[in-house]
């Protein structure tokens, strides 16, 4: 089985397979295209898992390595690998879209496309965080903006056509400074392949021009996390995207941006990374702020949690400015922890749209007593949201700021508003939803259904079991973040 | 050198081949019982001629001048005969689908299109200023007859009138750039032209600069570069569809040949003058393209601006003047033959379909004709530079090649320029996906065209993905430097 067992190539193709059967559906057998596409979707979140059963946890190399010439003309490979930076992602993407996917059972228009779309786009997140070939890696990068603009624009709501048109925009534009770094690190060393780069740590490039690198490779990676200015795409596509979008949006692409700093611009530029540190902690510090202020003055529903997902992934950017090992399990662990906990917002918020068609949070009000099932969940993952200790975010956003204090002092220091406007803006949001008096319109909204559970469940497992048992992923990352700061060469 | 005339006509082969293809075709027109083969003939030619060009580069005689001096059989003559029988299929199978010429003009109308490939494919070997002129003459009188082939279209012979106008005067200006060349250098064999120049001086030195400049204003016109780029989206809106695919590739890419051949073989030492105004020439090109593509309603109109804007592109290739920039050019001159094709292609259906050729057509065309909007979707995504389409490698190759050249402010512009464009193409894309049809009826197409966005499209899918082989190809198609 170890043809098919943890075999990457299986994991990244697998969606796009689903998406040529369907291809080959008729438009009207919307069913047979749903249960190929959850069969699609499920299949390769088992053969993701199967991925953890052959990972080797103390390891800090790439593991389960596929490598083939591709063209080798330009020394381009078909190279794809795991560690531990990159199989926590594989695993949250693989989940997200599986359950994006129940939630896309509520899509009935232009179903075929849809699937077709949706597919492609999981085959394109996935590649990302698998391919260890610079060309590639931009490949599957771009080949995520294609059906994601498609997904938002045409099932989208709102001024879905100006937010795709924009999102498009602003992350193309950022790909393409990324492209003409990964062409210069090309010329200058001859390799596309990250794991060669690595090794070489930076010994090729000047200081000068891993400055310029990695400001090339962050205008990428600054407007897909992301990080404060480049972040005005984000509320509108994230708002007018439909609800399993949405959840995939915060979830998985926002990690792309994350994943590109620990992937490509700390290891293969680190003198250039810890020029760059300082601006980070600042660029992290805005982030947490200015999200969660921008956030507390929302009315929506779902631009609040749009904006809240700037806050948190400025949790992310601290952990990376902090050089430390713990900053960095901090960063990479508050990823994986903000797709499940935002991912579940955004089905939350999605879950009351259907519903009522309104996300203004002023319509709302007295659903606690009325709807019990949704107002567990919407606590739950509120909480979770603002760092109760138990639950995911907690650990995530304790170990980005305990390990960026020895470095980052000051900014750790004032970090810490932001966990508590974070509690503010979600309190006020849970008052305004669950308490208070009851809007009359609202008195025969049904609770919650069973495909709704089904979605929500698995995350709300996951949030308080890695809240607990915290060590069960970060036992994964730490080789390979351990690693990585050797690289870097900061305070372990 | 080759010696013996015989063993250069042989050389010539598919140069006379075609022509006397053509003329055949035009008398199979004639008749009315063998009228409607046209097509398939002039296809068939296209596959005789290969099987000529292949056998005559397999034989893999010396390369060097043939006829006095006169041609060129190297490397880069040969990629330009393969390159310019590629236009041939496309233009041919688009002209298939062409409503707008009737039945019995077909013949007059395919004999005219495939002499067009003929002259690329002497331009392309031009290597001498007579030849250039010729070829030249040959390529923009024939295409002067074809904008303006409609006869009973009032557009068409507006947009013919003043492409002849302009082209006529460039054509002007290029003949006394030339004389004044010779004036100099007293030469006019692009070969010994180098030294020539390199040896002039003083008032020489005046007269060469001067005539480099004009011969350059000459080549920028038939290649559309700014601020010689005027007649095009006339002629594109005028000319019926077949005719502006082709003016908006074979003579760019022969122009191209000719711009390669001129400034390896001849500016020499001049290079340093030469390149950054060709350098500035290309960002003004791509951008003046780009931003004036974005206001557009008319699709051909707005494919005279892409045009443009891709042009701008590919000089970024010329500009770097090293192997890596001149094989980025070639690589992106097929990419573009591919994807533009395609795209001419699917604007072909649409405007024989609606009768339309403005952008509101293809509102929710999607829902209307899903296949065709897929592969549109396709080209134009190619066009912008998407991955893993052949137009995004193109662009790779040459914005590395600006890089790899130290003009990292070309590979800038190229850069800003492609989030320009990707707003004009992304929005078609809009318009087709993004939007409800006006109308629901489906869209019939004829094989002919069919066939010509399949091939394209499969092309462009294996140019970004499986490029090794024609990137082989190319490495053995370079100019020597």
């Amino acid at each position: 089985m170890s043809w098919l067992w943890g075999n990457l190539n299986w994991v990244v193709f697998a969606p796009l397979i689903g998406a040529a059967v369907i291809l080959r559906c008729p438009r009207t057998a919307v069913q047979r295209m749903q249960r190929i596409a959850l069969v699609t979707t499920g299949l390769t979140l088992l053969l993701s898992l199967g991925l953890l059963t052959q990972f080797e946890a103390g390891e800090a190399t790439l593991q389960l390595e596929q490598l083939r010439p591709w063209i080798p003309a330009v020394n381009i490979w078909y190279h794809l690998g795991i560690d531990g930076i990159s199989l926590p992602l594989v695993l949250l993407t693989a989940l997200l879209a599986f359950l994006a996917c129940v939630g896309s059972l509520g899509i009935t228009e232009r179903v075929k496309e849809y699937f077709v779309l949706y597919l492609l786009l999981e085959t394109g997140m996935l590649g990302t965080f698998v391919a260890l070939d610079l060309f590639l890696f931009y490949i599957f990068w771009e080949v995520v903006l294609v059906p994601m603009y498609f997904l938002i624009g045409i099932w989208g709501g709102g001024r879905r056509e100006y937010s795709a048109m924009k999102f498009f925009l602003y992350t193309l534009a950022g790909s393409l400074a990324m492209l003409l770094g990964i062409l210069a690190v090309y010329l200058h060393t001859g390799s596309f392949d990250l794991i060669a780069l690595r090794e070489r740590a930076g010994a090729d490039f000047p200081l000068g021009l891993q400055q310029v690198l990695f400001l090339a490779f962050f205008l990428a990676f600054a407007v897909k996390v992301p990080v404060f200015p480049f972040h005005t795409w984000l509320p509108d596509a994230h708002v007018d995207a439909p609800t399993p979008i949405s959840v995939l949006l915060a979830g998985v692409l926002l990690k792309m941006g994350g994943y590109g700093f620990f992937r490509i611009s700390y290891p293969l530029f680190p003198d250039g990374a810890r020029w760059f540190v300082p601006a980070m902690a600042i660029l992290a510090l805005i982030n947490i702020l200015y999200g969660a202020l921008v956030a507390m003055a929302q009315t929506d529903f779902k631009r609040l949690v749009a904006y809240s997902s700037v806050s948190h992934m400025g949790f992310v950017l601290l952990g990376l400015a902090s050089l430390t090992e713990t900053g960095l399990q901090g960063g990479l662990l508050q990823m994986v922890s903000h797709g499940l906990i935002t991912g579940g917002m955004f089905f939350l918020v999605g879950v009351l749209y259907d519903r009522t068609h309104t996300r203004d949070l002023t319509a709302f009000g007295g659903l606690g007593a009325h709807l019990p099932l949704y107002a567990g969940l919407l606590t739950f993952f509120a909480l979770a949201s603002l760092g109760l200790p138990g639950l995911s975010g907690f650990v995530s956003e304790f170990l980005s700021l305990l390990g960026a204090f020895p470095t980052q002092q000051l900014i750790t220091a004032l970090a810490i508003v932001g966990i508590v406007l974070t509690a503010g803006y979600m309190l006020l949001m849970l008052q305004r939803v669950l308490l208070g008096p009851r809007n009359p319109r609202w008195h025969a909204l049904p609770d919650m259904t069973r495909r709704e559970l089904v979605t929500l469940v698995p995350l709300l497992l996951l949030i308080a079991f890695i809240g607990l048992y915290p060590w069960s992923v970060l036992r994964l990352q730490a080789a390979s973040l351990a690693f990585l700061l050797r690289l870097v060469g900061g305070a372990s | 050198m080759i010696a013996g005339v015989g063993q250069d006509l042989r050389l010539l082969l598919p140069e006379l081949l075609l022509t006397a293809w053509a003329f055949g075709l035009l008398g199979l027109g004639m008749s009315r019982a063998l009228r409607h083969w046209t097509t398939p003939a002039g296809l068939v030619g296209c596959v005789v001629t290969g099987l000529v060009l292949w056998g005559l580069t397999a034989q893999a005689s010396g390369d060097g001048v043939i006829l006095g001096g006169m041609l060129a059989w190297d490397p880069v003559t040969r990629f330009f005969k393969w390159f310019s029988l590629g236009v041939l299929v496309f233009v041919l199978l688009l002209a298939r689908g062409d409503r707008g010429v009737q039945e019995e003009e077909r013949g007059e109308y395919l004999c005219l299109l495939t002499l067009v490939v003929v002259g690329m494919m002497l331009l392309a070997a031009a290597h001498h200023f007579v030849l250039v002129i010729l070829a030249m003459e040959l390529i923009s009188m024939l295409s002067y007859l074809l904008v303006a082939f409609p006869r009973h279209d009032p557009r068409a012979s507006e947009a013919a009138l003043k492409y002849f106008l302009f082209g006529a005067f460039t054509s002007g200006i290029l003949l006394y750039g030339i004389s004044l060349l010779y004036a100099a250098t007293h030469t006019l064999d692009l070969g010994a032209l180098r030294q020539a120049m390199e040896a002039a001086t003083g008032g020489q030195l005046t007269l060469v600069i001067l005539g480099v400049t004009l011969v350059l204003v000459g080549i920028g016109f038939k290649i559309s570069m700014v601020p010689l780029h005027l007649w095009t989206p006339d002629a594109y809106e005028g000319a019926p569809i077949p005719v502006a695919a082709l003016l908006s590739v074979g003579p760019k890419a022969a122009g191209f040949a000719l711009l390669v051949r001129f400034l390896t073989a001849s500016v020499g030492s001049h290079q340093p003058v030469w390149l950054p105004l060709v350098g500035g020439l290309a960002v003004l090109t791509m951008t003046f393209g780009n931003l004036v593509a974005l206001a557009q309603t008319n699709m051909k109109r707005l494919l005279a601006y892409s045009t443009i804007a891709q042009v701008g592109y590919l000089l970024i290739g010329v500009v770097a003047a090293d192997r890596l920039g001149y094989a980025s050019v070639w690589f992106y001159l097929v990419a573009y033959l591919l994807m533009n094709c395609g795209a001419f292609a699917v604007v072909s259906v649409m405007t024989t379909v609606t009768g339309q050729e403005t952008l509101e057509a293809y509102r929710g065309l999607a829902q209307r004709a899903p296949g065709l909007a897929a592969l549109f979707a396709i080209f134009l995504l190619s066009l912008a530079g998407i991955p893993p389409l052949a137009g995004f490698l193109g662009k790779f190759f040459l914005f590395g090649a600006a890089l790899s050249a130290q003009l990292s402010w070309l590979a800038v512009a190229g850069i800003i320029n492609s989030v320009i464009a990707l707003y004009y193409y992304v929005n078609i894309i809009r318009l087709m996906y993004l939007q409800v049809p006006v109308e629901q009826t489906p869209i019939a197409w004829p094989w002919s065209l069919r066939a010509a966005t399949a091939l394209a499209a499969v092309g462009t899918l294996i140019l970004g993905l499986a490029p090794s082989r024609l990137l082989h190809a190319i490495s053995r198609s370079l100019p020597a430097l």
